[in-house]
């Protein structure tokens, strides 16, 4: 799943928050972020603006459950 | 306007003299033209950003030269969420630190006895090292250069101020606002949330706080070297957990435990049987990995490697008492020459042998051809680095092989896969495939 184009960055971090399991962006570049960690986020905040970046990665959760709780910023 | 001006003045000429009046401070120069003052005073001389919030956190106006991402920073770190609860309850300075240890000084100014607007300073750091620390900790993160480099960039923007300081500009900060003066006493600080680089998850894995359990794993693990029970270097893995040492400085503690503990198993191989100048040069080979180590994952890494050496040797040792000392010392020199060409004229000089005796001695000893032995070193040595960040064109060059694909179609050979695939089923993100 990738994230959608007009995604907010606190919002979206907000609802994985909420997730269960971790939630992992991928890029196509080989960068692995794990949304749960605070280090992390500050990271792929730097990068949200990139938008072109963003659209080329997916998101993975490790609970299957989680893509419900995000499906409002996936496609 | 010209009223207001002479206000001013006479404000001004009544300071210098009769001292400050608060009331005459406040009514004479408007909150907005104190605030303007101070936030340019503050900028000039440092570089610190001011930023205005609304009651219910919109952004007025700021200072700072690229305020998008630090404004999303103020947000994240649940700076913004935490001084707009304090509106109404908190009427003194306030020092916010968010998980990057980035400090704001925010006030809330008061109209009519209730807050309506957040005057916010910062971000600054409190301390030279707290760039080098987020660096540090993203060394752990399986994230490239780019993005990497991409955060310190904007961090490396950051004006760096004692505390002292800090608390100087809290102070005037209340001044400006209010007319009155507060002591260090009286300045609010956010409820401290754990630094990065202890709340970070990753680094949970990579220290352990309890020193007694520390020494009594690192005594099973020793044992196993000694006894050359590979049996147990699955458990020893799990239990070998890293010991930071505190410098403050998370990689250098890393490779400085990861040296001392390559030596414990040097000793330990030595009490085990493994002749003490092969057990002596495997130390020091892994002395100079450590030391060109990148990652702190890297590290983990090779703390089982380093295990797992030692106690195969030893394990050897007593299996294949057959090989002469001349040939586990001829193992050990080319374990140790891996990186160089090693000519079979050079080896055979270094053992102090005929070219023809040492390949056939060798032969004899141990089963192998002198190039299959080597090929195979060479091998396991590929798969180290290919846990590395190293490309594989860069491990291929360092092993002097003769091209990329000569070196993959060697390790497919042996191992029964590219080191792509190799270094995808161990984790690693494969760099330039």
């Amino acid at each position: 799943m990738t994230i959608k184009s007009d995604v907010e960055c606190l919002d979206f971090l907000s609802r994985v928050k909420a997730c269960r399991g971790e939630v992992i962006f991928k890029s196509d570049e080989g960068d692995l972020l794990n949304l749960k960690s605070v280090l992390s986020q500050y990271v792929f905040a730097t990068v949200m603006e990139r938008r072109e970046f963003i659209s080329r990665g997916e998101i993975v959760c490790v609970d299957e459950e989680d893509y419900a709780v995000l499906s409002d910023f996936l496609q | 306007m010209e009223d207001q001006i002479n206000n001013a003045d006479r404000g001004i000429e009544s300071i210098f003299q009769n001292g400050i009046d608060q009331q005459l401070f406040a009514n004479t120069i408007g909150l907005p033209s104190r605030m303007y003052t101070l936030g340019v005073s503050f900028y000039c001389a440092n570089g610190m950003s001011s930023w205005c919030f609304s009651r219910q956190g919109e952004l007025y106006s700021n200072t700072f030269p690229s305020y998008h991402d630090f404004l999303l920073f103020f947000r994240l770190g649940g700076c913004l969420d935490y001084a707009l609860e304090q509106a109404g309850n908190i009427r003194l300075p306030m020092l916010l630190t968010d998980p990057l240890d980035l400090v704001w000084i925010a006030e809330w100014a008061y109209e009519d006895d209730s807050p309506f607007l957040l005057f916010v300073c910062g971000p600054v750091f409190s301390t030279r090292s707290s760039v080098k620390n987020v660096e540090e900790s993203l060394w752990r993160l399986e994230v490239s250069q780019k993005l990497r480099k991409n955060l310190i960039e904007k961090l490396e923007i950051v004006p760096v101020l004692s505390q002292s300081t800090i608390i100087q500009y809290a102070k005037m900060l209340h001044y400006f606002m209010t007319g009155m003066s507060v002591d260090i006493g009286g300045i609010h600080y956010q409820p401290s949330k754990s630094a990065i680089m202890s709340r970070d998850e990753d680094m949970s894995k990579l220290t352990d706080s309890n020193p007694e359990q520390s020494r009594a794993l690192e005594k099973v693990a020793l044992q196993m070297v000694r006894e050359g029970n590979v049996f147990g270097l699955g458990a020893a893995e799990k239990l070998a957990n890293y010991d930071a040492y505190g410098t403050g400085d998370p990689k250098r503690d890393g490779k400085d435990s990861l040296i001392i503990f390559a030596a414990l198993c040097a000793r330990a191989a030595m009490d085990g049987g493994l002749a003490p100048k092969v057990a002596k040069q495997v130390e020091t080979h892994y002395i100079k990995i450590i030391e060109k180590s990148p990652k702190l994952t890297d590290l983990l890494n090779l703390k089982s490697m380093i295990l797992e050496d030692f106690t195969t040797r030893v394990r050897a040792t007593h299996e294949t008492p057959e090989i002469s000392p001349a040939m586990r010392e001829c193992c050990t020199y080319i374990n140790s020459h891996l990186r160089d060409s090693l000519e079979l004229s050079d080896i055979a000089r270094a053992m102090g042998y005929a070219e023809y005796y040492l390949t056939k001695k060798f032969y004899k000893e141990t089963g192998m051809r002198l190039a299959d032995y080597i090929k195979g070193a060479r091998i396991e040595q590929a798969k180290i680095m290919l846990m590395s960040s190293m490309t594989v064109q860069a491990i291929s060059d360092e092993l002097q092989f003769s091209s990329r694909s000569f070196f993959s179609k060697v390790f497919k050979s042996v191992v029964g896969m590219s080191p792509a695939e190799y270094r995808a089923a161990n984790g690693k993100e494969a760099n330039e495939e």
